[in-house]
């Protein structure tokens, strides 16, 4: 991931590998790419989730204190 | 030259007039200026005029024998002492003295012969100013609340003015006065059109004064007669500003007096009427001023029960209020909290779809293109002349050429047979046709 993404838009491209992968006649060519494409996107989202869990749990401890 | 001395020439006119003169006469004629002396003589001047023009004019004296006896009988006809003014007939006696000089002295008087010339005029002006309506105007306009700035109609020279200025400046409580002075003739025949003038010019400026002051030291009453003028009565009603007349004298009141807003008999008078005015205002000042402070404190107490009251109300209110709020907070936490914990369990869920897609779906794409490539495999190898002739088939050549049925063979002809495993050359020893 060269460029920052927002959580949105590295799903979208999720979304877009996964429906090529998942498509009549998927490029071979291309299916390491996009995979490890996807994975690391993955692992993007999955920490982006992380990191709003953590910080939404913080604010909201926040607001019982 | 031959002469005489004053004595003589005094003792003459005392004998001519004894020879020539009745013993006494019935004379018409108005009296200018009357008093009594401590003793209960009465002098008087006695006038004869033509319209604001003397004639005549005369000394003349009532003794008191006399006077106490014709002037009860006078006020008993006429409702009225003797006072200047008036018109009287009365028998007099002419008297010459070598030092006084003459005088009359009166006798008797005929009080129905009353009203004199001045107060039958003074009657026309009052009924004139009263069928126009206009008698009572000046009074009708209200006094200041504060009589502070005066418009001062006066002589200079006048004693009443000096007398009025003292007062007022010298007043024991210090009150400030805007004094301006309009200097007037205050008698003789220029009296009225000065003093006209002077009432305009304080009239057209009104708002600079809160009222008019008219005021002339004593004198002799034959000096008033210009305060019973028409014009000047009138302008007097007609004046924008309260005007206050202290004329100077302790007879009956002149027509002006009659229609100022206020009339006083001396100068010394108006400035203990203004300097009255201005202790009122500063009593009502006084007493207001202990009106808010006792309003105030009334207030202030008031509003401390108030305020007491409200805040018990207040604390108990505000105890609720923050109660319930506190309670919709945490309702509202808990679902902000669920809320955004399950939107975050929902992505993760989309994710893991994904994860499952990228491990998966790779491995059964390459497996099928594993399955495809197998499939054309076996075609390709099915159609390899090499494993048909395995199979035990062999091909036949004509001069390097397949030998197919179109071929022309001939019998001798050398051709080649090749099997799988052997190349054959043999020659054609007989042809069929099957």
């Amino acid at each position: 991931m060269s460029e920052q993404k927002t959580y949105k838009q590295a799903f979208q491209r999720i979304e877009q590998i996964v429906s090529e992968i998942e498509g009549e006649d998927p490029d071979v060519d291309k299916l390491t790419d996009l995979v490890k494409e996807g994975l690391d996107l993955l692992k993007y989202c999955k920490q982006h989730l992380r990191t709003t869990e953590e910080d939404l749990k913080s604010t909201l401890g926040d607001v019982d204190n | 030259m031959q002469h005489i001395t004053l004595h003589q020439l005094n003792t003459i006119i005392q004998k001519t007039l004894d020879q020539h003169l009745e013993r006494n006469y019935w004379v018409v004629a108005e009296i200018g200026e009357i008093r009594v002396n401590q003793k209960g003589h009465c002098y008087l001047e006695l006038v004869e005029k033509e319209g604001q023009k003397l004639l005549a004019k005369i000394r003349a004296n009532i003794w008191a024998y006399d006077y106490y006896n014709l002037n009860n009988l006078f006020r008993s006809v006429t409702g009225q002492p003797l006072k200047g003014g008036m018109k009287i007939l009365s028998r007099v006696v002419i008297q010459f003295h070598e030092v006084y000089g003459m005088s009359l002295h009166i006798k008797d008087l005929d009080p129905n012969f009353t009203l004199g010339e001045r107060a039958r005029h003074r009657q026309l002006v009052i009924e004139r100013l009263t069928k126009e309506e206009v008698l009572h105007r000046n009074k009708r306009l209200a006094l200041p609340l504060v009589p502070q700035r005066v418009a001062v109609i006066s002589s200079r020279t006048a004693a009443g003015y000096g007398d009025f200025m003292d007062q007022l400046m010298d007043n024991p409580l210090g009150y400030a006065f805007d004094l301006t002075l309009f200097e007037t003739m205050m008698q003789g025949e220029e009296a009225v059109r000065s003093i006209v003038d002077a009432l305009k010019k304080a009239g057209d400026a009104k708002e600079q004064f809160d009222l008019v002051v008219m005021i002339r030291g004593g004198g002799s009453q034959i000096d008033l007669d210009c305060f019973d003028d028409y014009t000047l009565a009138l302008e007097i009603t007609g004046s924008p500003l309260p005007v206050v007349t202290g004329i100077g004298h302790q007879r009956d009141d002149t027509v002006a007096d009659m229609v100022a807003h206020t009339k006083l008999k001396t100068p010394t008078a108006v400035a203990e009427f203004l300097l009255s005015g201005m202790e009122a205002f500063d009593q009502q000042l006084s007493y207001q001023a202990d009106r808010i402070k006792d309003l105030a404190l009334q207030l202030l107490s008031d509003q401390q029960t108030k305020l007491f009251g409200l805040m018990k109300n207040l604390d108990h209110s505000a105890k609720l209020a923050i109660t319930h709020r506190n309670h919709q907070l945490q309702l509202l936490n808990q679902r902000l909290r669920a809320g955004a914990l399950t939107m975050l369990n929902r992505e993760e869920q989309k994710l893991s779809r994904f994860l499952q897609v990228f491990k998966q779906s790779p491995n059964q794409i390459l497996s099928r293109r594993f399955q495809e490539l197998e499939l054309m495999h076996t075609k390709i190898s099915l159609a390899d002349p090499v494993n048909i002739l395995k199979r035990g088939y062999s091909v036949t050549y004509l001069k390097g050429k397949v030998l197919t049925p179109d071929s022309k063979l001939k019998v001798g002809d050398e051709i080649t047979t090749k099997l799988a495993a052997k190349i054959i050359k043999s020659n054609v020893t007989d042809i069929n046709e099957p």
